[in-house]
């Protein structure tokens, strides 16, 4: 089996993107944390800002792990099989080593906060689930933290490596109707529907159904967490579905 | 030696031939190493299994002696052996065709005993 | 020890890629799979490597089957036409990677290569020209030590002088460390004698395959008056005529008694370039 070899290239695709990502949240809070300082009016106010953009920075990055990482592993006589078990290693992985610099940095304001309370740097988990800081020993809700912010993250690079996977998939006409038809219904068919039919009812409806499935409503963070499950056992049934019958193509 | 691939015998004999060429011209002397099959394969692009084929070709017939795990040698006595055989092949070769392009250019049998003196002038 | 294909069918929509096609590739031996552009070979060399899947029929490596295994698959590199690395990917990490994937590519042995073939490691993928997009996968090719390699028009966009040092190191490695090499090719002059056997496949189907000797020796021309060469071929199996003027070429299947042949004809022996032309040609 070559999965060692799979994984580990998988990987050094990954490294690169997220040493560049670091890099930029850091000057973005060098240069914010400098303004800062320098100037007594202004202030350095996130909540939930830097895990935020790495959801997107990783559904990025999942979609971008498909067409060349499969050409790459079928020129080495690669199975799909290996491909895949090789990908999820590395999102697993990816999702784990983001969830604890994330957490690490974001430890890092709520000390900043100590020396001076205009820097307010606040994580999303501290954010959604306040409540849980105040009622949970740090280190208990630190844990709980980077649990619920790697599902998250992983959860964000299969979604991500889903899409991209489907999209290869599909063939031009397919893939045409899908990007025009799931825009339209989700922004103009649902909106015009919930005010002719449901008057306005769909949509506090929906609005509901996600805020409890993210865990938000009731607080509690492991609704969010089997959220992510299911969302990762779909999403990862699905791909594999669609791997597994995958061939080359222009 | 040369090979020529435009010749339409099998480029195993043509080999074969090649390496009788350079014995009798003396290139390649009696008991004196000739080129491996993979030298041979190598330098005229051949797959080395035509290489071998004609190789044996030379073996068989005694020109050529192999040495196990040092190469090839032409055998003591090749010179004569490929004399000898190539005088045979010297009537069927040579002389059947002259005659045959004789009779098509009408050049009597007088014309071309003429032509061979004056060649050998 | 081959790779083994039995009775593999491909459609692409309506058209008939690949046609009950049937092939041993034996151990150590160097194959030429020729036809013409879109006869097939591409696609039966992709389904040997997994890169697509057949309709039906099936590839045994070393008698273990071919889809989804990697264990298979790690016995085979197959160079092929199009470019399946990244292709920002610098070639000395190309070759990097080709050893991770196969332990053992001779990284020594690549390196000198790309010496002798001027081509220069710190480029990228996309930045080479056509000649060297080749050369760099042949590099690899030769490098890998895989029991079987497969290559899909090896010399394409490479000069004269290239394809000289090409054949020359396929000959050179081959005879030290023998390998299962499959050429698959529409230059048939270059290859015609470096192969040992020959496959030709025509519209998705194998109508030939012999070792090269036995295919070059059942083939003869015969040229002289159309009028004579009409009288003697009739009922022999004719592949294919020429005419100028009032001189026919036929091109026979069959074995050439000579004391048959009458005076004014003329026999000569058919290349392989040429016996595949006649067929080949619809």
């Amino acid at each position: 089996m070559n999965i060692k070899a799979v994984t580990k290239y998988q990987i050094n695709e990954y490294v690169k993107s997220v040493r560049i990502y670091y890099l930029v949240i850091l000057l973005v809070c060098l240069f914010f944390g400098t303004l800062t300082i320098i100037n007594s009016n202004s202030t350095f106010r996130t909540g939930g800002g830097l895990e935020g953009s790495t959801i997107i920075f990783l559904f990025i990055l999942g979609l971008n792990s498909f067409k060349e990482s499969f050409f790459m592993m079928l020129q080495n006589g690669t199975t799909r099989k290996s491909m895949f078990i090789g990908r999820l290693a590395t999102i697993v992985g990816t999702g784990i080593v983001m969830a604890l610099i994330d957490r690490f940095l974001v430890n890092i304001g709520g000390l900043l906060y100590n020396i001076s309370d205009r820097f307010y740097i606040i994580g999303l988990h501290e954010m959604i689930f306040d409540t849980r800081a105040e009622s949970l020993h740090i280190v208990i809700f630190n844990l709980e933290a980077i649990l619920i912010t790697m599902s998250v993250y992983i959860t964000a690079m299969l979604g991500g490596y889903f899409i991209t996977t489907a999209y290869y998939r599909m063939n031009k006409m397919l893939k045409i109707a899908v990007s025009i038809s799931v825009p339209t219904s989700i922004f103009i068919l649902l909106p015009i529907l919930d005010s002719a039919v449901f008057k306005g009812k769909l949509s506090v409806s929906i609005g509901r159904f996600i805020s409890y499935i993210l865990g938000n409503r009731t607080g509690n963070p492991y609704i969010l967490l089997l959220t992510c499950v299911v969302l990762m056992a779909v999403s990862v049934g699905l791909t594999w579905l669609l791997i597994r019958k995958a061939v080359e193509k222009k | 030696m040369l090979i020529n691939f435009n010749d339409e015998r099998p480029i195993f004999i043509q080999i074969a031939e090649g390496i009788e060429d350079a014995i009798l011209s003396g290139a390649f002397k009696e008991e004196s190493q000739i080129p491996s099959i993979t030298e041979l394969s190598v330098n005229y692009r051949i797959n080395p299994a035509t290489a071998l084929k004609g190789i044996n070709l030379l073996v068989d017939e005694g020109i050529i002696y192999k040495k196990r795990g040092v190469g090839m040698f032409v055998t003591q006595g090749a010179v004569k052996l490929l004399k000898g055989k190539r005088k045979e092949q010297f009537f069927d070769n040579y002389v059947k065709n002259l005659i045959e392009e004789a009779i098509r250019l009408d050049i009597s049998k007088e014309e071309v005993i003429k032509l061979l003196e004056r060649g050998y002038e | 020890m081959s790779i083994e294909i039995n009775n593999i069918s491909k459609n692409f929509g309506s058209t008939r890629a690949l046609d009950g096609v049937s092939i041993n590739f034996e151990e150590n031996r160097i194959y030429g799979l020729l036809g013409r552009n879109g006869a097939g070979k591409t696609t039966l060399l992709n389904i040997i490597t997994n890169r697509i899947f057949s309709d039906s029929g099936e590839v045994l490596v070393d008698g273990m089957h071919a889809t989804e295994n990697d264990k298979a698959l790690s016995r085979i590199y197959m160079m092929g036409e199009r470019n399946y690395y990244p292709e920002n990917m610098k070639i000395k990490d190309v070759f990097r990677w080709t050893k991770e994937f196969y332990p053992d590519f001779d990284m020594e042995y690549a390196n000198k290569l790309a010496d002798i073939f001027e081509l220069d490691l710190k480029k990228n993928v996309k930045s080479l020209s056509t000649g060297y997009n080749s050369i760099f996968k042949v590099i690899i090719a030769l490098s890998v030590n895989t029991p079987y390699v497969l290559l899909d028009e090896p010399v394409l966009g490479l000069d004269a002088n290239h394809r000289d040092i090409f054949y020359k190191l396929l000959i050179e490695k081959y005879s030290n460390s023998p390998a299962t090499y499959v050429i698959s090719t529409h230059l048939i002059e270059e290859v015609s004698n470096v192969i040992e056997d020959v496959i030709i496949i025509k519209k998705g189907k194998i109508i030939k395959n012999e070792t090269r000797e036995e295919l070059m020796s059942v083939g003869y021309t015969v040229t002289g008056m159309a009028s004579l060469v009409d009288e003697y071929t009739r009922g022999k199996e004719i592949i294919g005529t020429d005419s100028i003027g009032g001189l026919k070429s036929a091109y026979i299947i069959g074995e050439v008694i000579r004391n048959e042949v009458p005076e004014g004809l003329e026999i000569t022996k058919m290349d392989l370039q040429k016996l595949f032309i006649q067929l080949t040609s619809a």
